[in-house]
């Protein structure tokens, strides 16, 4: 599910070219974000451990709820940080 | 009533994979003592924590897989609980089967319209209730 066309927007002016974001588990067409998978999971934990907002990954919705899931459970049985310092 | 469960018991470093066994022998048992099947019983050898646990930096981990009645995962839970010798545990309840299969199916179905296969993502292998890199240390 992804969308071809940026959205308009005649006031701004664009000068510099964005890649589309798109949610990389509708593309890649994943079934499950596996818990267990801290591979997959480490891509979504920048430094600081904080799950990365969908704003800048472009996961959809339900693919970020799955993956905040994921995360979760992760990190009680530390796969992954909680936080780093 | 049986459910599926998956549960991920953590291990003190100091132990040896042999001690490590033991117990996982015996969380077994006590899953087939409760009417459970034990369906996959998997180590992952010792990996470094992501955080500090008790002072350890490293933790023998494994998965239980297992199909029982709801009582068996508190009797388990409760011997790993008191087991000093293992420090973290996550149970899960595996809800998740019928919606990678179902996706599996969709994928093979796909597959002969777009010509060619994609070599690169096999997802039906991938997630047979959770393979991990890493394996035994």
């Amino acid at each position: 599910m992804r969308g071809r066309e940026e959205p308009k927007r005649p006031g701004r002016k664009k000068f510099l070219f964005r890649r589309r974001k798109f949610c990389r588990f509708c593309d890649e067409k994943i079934a499950l974000i596996d818990y267990k998978d801290a591979k997959l999971l480490q891509g979504f934990v920048p430094e600081r451990g904080k799950i990365l907002p969908r704003r800048i990954s472009g996961t959809c919705a339900a693919h970020q709820r799955e993956l905040q899931q994921a995360i979760k459970r992760a990190r009680a049985i530390a796969l992954i940080p909680f936080t780093t310092d | 009533m049986t459910t599926r469960y998956e549960t991920i018991v953590v291990g003190v470093p100091t132990l040896t994979e042999e001690e490590f066994e033991e117990i996982l022998t015996s969380l077994q048992s006590t899953i087939r003592e409760g009417k459970g099947t034990v369906l996959k019983c998997e180590p992952w050898g010792k990996r470094k924590l992501a955080y500090r646990v008790q002072k350890f930096d490293e933790g023998y981990y494994a998965l239980l897989f297992y199909e029982s009645p709801p009582a068996v995962v508190h009797e388990v839970e409760r011997r790993i609980r008191m087991n000093e010798r293992l420090v973290k545990f996550l149970t899960v309840k595996v809800d998740w089967e019928e919606r990678v299969a179902r996706a599996a199916e969709l994928k093979a179905q796909r597959k002969p319209r777009s010509g060619p296969p994609r070599p690169v993502d096999d997802m039906a292998d991938a997630f047979d209730g959770g393979d991990m890199e890493g394996g035994r240390a």
